[in-house]
């Protein structure tokens, strides 16, 4: 137990014997060990002083970070820079880790069972699965994602490996095709922060290459300014960028991009990332109401419009107004969700006024970074968070200050989901 | 599980000597200070000169007050993605620690954030989503967090 004197930790909320013992039997299980999954287990320990059972269950052995995976892509960090135990939520806070996949979901009995068979109750869940990437919209994606010679790279590390691999062996004069799909999609800068680290790479080791950008959106969705400033003053030859470019289909056979309207393209590496939309045990199980591709949520608790007991974070939800799809946001959710199961199971009123954070670092070279920032307070009238026009906003130009921030945010960040 | 540490008062490791523009600033928001002081105690239930010996006790209660803190130290976690958790900094991270630092020493830089130019920084930036009350129960929170010896989050 935490007993140092002067501190006040997070869970410090002793109750009377009723509440004490529901937060004692009740089993809280996680699905998914992304950003927001792992912060909910740790979470839901230190808000209740230990006191909740909690179990994670995520397929994968290691926690693999999203951000910063593009300076692993483009050489100047490594896998194993980015990948982190989830050994210390088992032995730090106690969270019971199940290796291991969901594959349905009960919400009227309150059960699950996973790809190993095993069934499991619970008295809340917490769905934080990520998002699924639509192949089938894009015609002849699938069949070449499948062969691996159009690779995503948005969310797999193996297939990280595999892009910084086609990327090193490209040809000196080739083209790196990387498109963008419709917002919303997971993590919006982050397309454009490839963009540039794949041009210094061509400017430092392939002088004749460039990175063409076909983006379906009208403009770049995130940091725009910056980004194209730095293109224009650093890439000239090495990247361009197409705005208004919808990629309808893939020809893995000829390399080659068919864009709506607009002009073929024909590129030695093809890197197409489709529309997302949540993932897809939250689809499967009816969470997704919205479109049928985003869960709705109570944003003061995150439970789903939908299923009583079941909580959604991350990239799976819909949103409010200019909440991006982001680890950042993916963490703060979690903790707002976290606290809401907390209380009701203590029987009291979630947090009626809570805030989130966003802080979003892209980098443009292996050094220099940009950042986007927001507040977002929660509206009880529109039940909604409500960004604060006055404050938030973009860096006022890249640079490697911004860059060890970005480098500081990821470590304390990282701890803060699993340390 | 039994936590390594050393409490806040042994371990915090106070700035260097202060300029006189700080000395200056401090006077200035003296007022300021004692008015938001008093309008937490009424929040919070405990003034902000006592330690947490006392308001450990006085969260005991399952009163309204001891929910009102329950949220703002969730809503002070908020800044703990960049600053860690309990806003301990992980060893190596250039983002600074809250952890341990007097209230007025946070409170005093945050003003200056909220006066400096937006674009300056990620903190110029979010300070001016918190309202009085917001930023006064943020600061409460990270002063009464430990140092741990090591800069990293507590380990069993």
């Amino acid at each position: 137990m935490l007993q140092y004197a002067g501190a006040q930790p997070l869970g410090e909320l002793l109750l009377n014997g009723a509440a004490q013992k529901n937060l004692k039997a009740a089993h809280v299980v996680i699905v998914g060990g992304g950003y927001g999954g792992a912060t909910a287990a740790k979470y839901l320990r230190l808000l209740s002083n230990q006191q909740i059972n909690v179990t994670l269950i995520e397929p994968d052995l290691n926690f693999v970070s999203c951000p910063l995976t593009n300076l692993v892509i483009t050489g100047s960090k490594s896998l194993s820079d980015i990948t982190l135990s989830y050994k210390t939520l088992q032995e730090r806070h106690g969270v019971q880790l199940i290796k291991d996949r969901v594959i349905s979901i009960d919400p009227q009995k309150r059960k699950l069972i996973t790809l190993q068979k095993l069934e499991l109750s619970y008295d809340y869940l917490v769905v934080s699965p990520g998002v699924e990437l639509m192949y089938d919209q894009i015609q002849g994606l699938k069949n070449a994602r499948d062969q691996e010679q159009v690779l995503q790279a948005w969310g797999s590390s193996a297939e990280s490996v595999l892009l910084k691999q086609q990327l090193q062996s490209m040809d000196d004069g080739e083209i790196f095709a990387l498109t963008v799909p419709e917002l919303p999609y997971r993590c919006p800068p982050g397309p454009y922060e490839r963009a540039s680290l794949v041009a210094n790479y061509f400017k430092k080791f392939k002088p004749k290459s460039k990175v063409i950008i076909l983006d379906a959106n009208q403009d770049v969705t995130s940091k725009g300014a910056l980004f194209k400033k730095f293109w224009a003053e650093n890439y000239p030859h090495h990247l361009e960028y197409r705005p208004e470019h919808k990629v309808m289909e893939v020809d893995a056979a000829s390399r080659t991009l068919k864009v709506e309207i607009q002009d073929d393209l024909k590129a030695a590496v093809l890197n197409v990332l489709p529309p997302v939309r949540a993932g897809s045990i939250a689809v499967q199980t009816g969470l997704a109401n919205v479109n049928k591709r985003w869960c709705g949520v109570d944003f003061l608790s995150f439970e789903s419009s939908v299923a009583p007991y079941i909580h959604v974070l991350g990239d799976s939800i819909q949103a409010g107004p200019y909440m991006p799809k982001s680890a950042h946001m993916a963490n703060a959710h979690a903790k707002v969700a976290a606290a809401a199961i907390v209380a009701k199971l203590a029987d009291f009123e979630p947090n009626p006024h809570p805030w989130l954070t966003n802080t979003c670092y892209s980098f443009v070279d292996p050094t220099q970074a940009i950042y986007i920032a927001s507040v977002h307070q929660y509206d009880p009238v529109e039940r909604t968070f409500k960004i604060l026009a006055n404050a938030g906003g973009v860096s006022g130009a890249p640079s490697e200050k911004e860059g060890e921030y970005a480098l500081g945010w990821a470590k304390n960040i990282w701890a803060d989901c699993l340390a | 599980m039994n936590l390594r540490y050393t409490s806040t008062h042994t371990q915090r490791q106070r700035p260097k000597s202060s300029v006189s523009l700080k000395a200056l600033l401090l006077i200035g928001l003296l007022n300021l200070t004692v008015l938001c002081a008093a309008a937490f105690a009424q929040v919070v239930g405990v003034s902000s000169s006592e330690n947490s010996k006392n308001s450990a006790t006085q969260w005991s209660a399952t009163g309204p007050l001891a929910r009102e803190s329950f949220y703002d130290r969730v809503n002070a976690s908020m800044c703990s993605q960049c600053h860690g958790t309990y806003g301990q900094s992980a060893e190596g991270s250039k983002i600074p620690s809250l952890a341990g630092k007097s209230a007025q020493e946070l409170l005093t830089k945050l003003q200056r954030y909220q006066a400096a130019e937006p674009s300056s920084s990620v903190m110029a930036r979010l300070v001016r989503g918190l309202d009085a009350k917001q930023l006064l129960t943020t600061v409460e929170y990270f002063s009464a967090q430990p140092v741990f010896l090591d800069r990293t989050y507590p380990k069993p």
